[in-house]
């Protein structure tokens, strides 16, 4: 008598196998008769990652045609690494897509493809986030206590994407269907940075400089502040801003950060995150912070 | 009072829908009126606007999370991270109920996408009962488990599905979920009585109906296969069978599902409205003297 596990990974064969391969396969405990019906719950399977990955990447699928994207998500399906979903929670599934279109030779005569694929993902995990509470500009400061050690913590659903291509615009024309903008587009324009991000109001797709960007994506990564802020004085030699001073710059990019509600918390060695400064409001100030030995 | 749900009361002995995504919007905005309503507990798992709306729904309506990635059946044990991610909604939404399947989807690390049919053995009782403890354990309360729906019949199956879900509910006190179109497309498939199903399950742990739509399969052997896919309105014998359900079982929520090419809102609400006629006339003498005819 097969093991229920014997029973399950037969049936995970035949699901997954390839058409008229694996399916035929008998499985432990059903007859050979068996494929037919079983072939149900492989249809199921496979149209219900199919919508999974409809829903994620409609710009893609716009782009190529709704056959094109669902031969190339079967292939994804069929044989790609993520292809099968590791969890039931389906808004996890599909990051492998994009590094799939990337190398399907089907897709070669649209370079960006996989870049839009990346922002559609980012946009998925930014729109499926968890929620957390958002402190606000004031109280983050204070949190700060203008300890230049201090690490700040992301809101879950903001997503930082460095493209090649400029997939923002292509994916706002294709999703408004403004041709006239799809057209306008300028693939050799250069790389784009981006900060995707769950806002009140949708989500928020804004573009920075690849210097400004650099600076959020250190801090997001939950570097201290004056390694980033090093790293961005650092990084200014060269870049004219209205001839404002570096340190300046990266407070205005931190209080925009703060403001937009793009940190739920400021870490400072050794204190506790909920023990921040409700009492000793102080508000920060970048050179000082530097300044300030913690 | 604002961002927690009043504490559970229980689901109305009435007609309910499943909610989804296309019509969230209404329930949220208009409000039309339904007893309560159910929805996938999977859907609910991220935050934003989406989880906002839930929390709306929650308090205008009473609400039951349906789970379908929970797995009961796997041999290999539950995906925990996914267990923890169900206990934090149930914990923040307080539904009046909780439910999944007996089925599986996981093995391997890989999930499925589908409910999948289990051997019934003493082998997978074992391994559903443990699970549904665990998951009871985890929650903090009951469950009800819904029978499935199966296209293929295991050899070394050596109890019949209500004998399973029978013992299932004895052993961890969990309550059944019986979905009337399921049992009939089983039943069907597989040449059992849809009387001796209904009849074998027992009826104090009936705590909820389904009622769904199902498509007809002829397979190239020649046989007809009834498919629950939850695309049309309910077939006129689920409906009857669902009037000796609700005769056995005595009222029941009761909720319409609908999954594929989901039609406008009024049509769900057509069907809860005669699932609700059902509710009323069931029970009474005349109808009871019809089902003895």
């Amino acid at each position: 008598m097969p093991t229920l596990l014997e029973v399950q990974q037969g049936i995970s064969r035949s699901l997954l196998g390839a058409v008229g391969g694996g399916g035929d396969e008998a499985v432990p405990g059903l007859g050979a008769g068996a494929s037919e019906r079983l072939s149900i719950h492989r249809e199921t399977c496979r149209s219900t990652l199919l919508h999974a990955l409809r829903l994620a990447f409609p710009a893609v699928r716009r782009l190529v045609g709704e056959e094109f994207f669902a031969g190339a998500a079967h292939r994804f399906i069929d044989d790609a690494e993520g292809g099968i979903p590791e969890s039931a929670w389906l808004n996890e599934y599909g990051q492998g897509f994009a590094p799939f279109l990337a190398s399907f030779p089907p897709a070669a005569a649209l370079p960006y493809l996989a870049d839009v694929a990346r922002l559609e993902w980012a946009v998925n995990g930014a729109l499926h986030a968890p929620d957390a509470a958002r402190l606000d500009a004031a109280e983050l400061a204070s949190r700060t206590a203008g300890d230049a050690e201090v690490r700040f913590v992301p809101h879950p659903s903001v997503e930082l994407l460095g493209l090649e291509y400029p997939a923002d615009t292509i994916w706002r024309a294709v999703l408004e269907e403004n041709d006239a903008a799809l057209a306008a587009v300028d693939l050799a324009s250069g790389p784009v940075w981006l900060l995707i991000e769950r806002a009140e109001t949708g989500i928020e797709v804004g573009r920075l400089t690849e210097h400004a960007w650099r600076f959020t994506e250190r801090l997001c990564a939950g570097l201290p502040f004056c390694v980033a802020l090093d790293a961005f004085v650092a990084g200014s030699a060269g870049v004219t801003s209205r001839g404002t001073e570096p340190h300046e710059r990266a407070a205005v990019l931190l209080a925009q950060h703060f403001s937009a509600g793009r940190f739920i918390d400021a870490l400072r060695p050794g204190i506790p995150s909920d023990a921040g400064g409700a009492q000793q409001a102080r508000t920060l100030s970048l050179p000082g912070a530097r300044a300030t030995p913690p | 009072m604002s961002g927690s749900p009043a504490p559970p009361e229980a689901i109305p002995r009435a007609a309910g829908i499943g909610l989804r995504f296309p019509h969230q919007g209404r329930f949220v905005n208009e409000r039309p009126r339904v007893a309560w309503l159910e929805v996938h507990a999977e859907n609910y798992l991220g935050g934003g606007t989406v989880r906002r709306g839930l929390d709306a729904i929650r308090r205008d309506y009473p609400l039951s999370l349906h789970g379908v990635g929970l797995s009961l059946g796997s041999a290999e044990g539950l995906d925990e991270r996914h267990l923890e991610r169900i206990a934090g909604l149930v914990n923040q939404v307080q539904p009046q109920l909780v439910s999944e399947h007996l089925a599986w989807s996981v093995v391997g690390g890989r999930y499925l996408a589908d409910l999948l049919p289990l051997p019934m053995t003493e082998e997978a009782l074992e391994v559903v009962c443990r699970h549904v403890t665990q998951v009871q354990e985890r929650l903090g309360r009951r469950i009800l488990v819904e029978n499935p729906s199966t296209y293929v019949q295991f050899e070394h199956s050596t109890l019949c599905e209500w004998e399973f879900l029978t013992e299932l509910a004895r052993r961890t006190g969990c309550g059944l979920l019986c979905d009337v179109n399921n049992l009939f497309v089983s039943a069907s498939n597989h040449g059992w009585s849809p009387t001796a199903y209904l009849e074998g399950l027992p009826a104090p742990a009936i705590e909820e109906i389904h009622l769904a739509g199902h498509a007809v399969r002829v397979l190239e052997s020649g046989g007809v296969l009834r498919i629950d896919d939850h695309g049309s309105r309910v077939a006129p014998e689920v409906w009857t069978l669902y009037g000796q359900a609700l005769r056995r079982y005595g009222p029941r929520p009761t909720l319409i599902e609908w999954d594929t090419d989901i039609p406008p809102l009024e049509v769900l609400l057509e069907e809860a409205a005669q699932a609700q006629h059902w509710i009323e006339t069931a029970g009474r003498p005349e109808a009871c003297r019809a089902d003895a005819a």
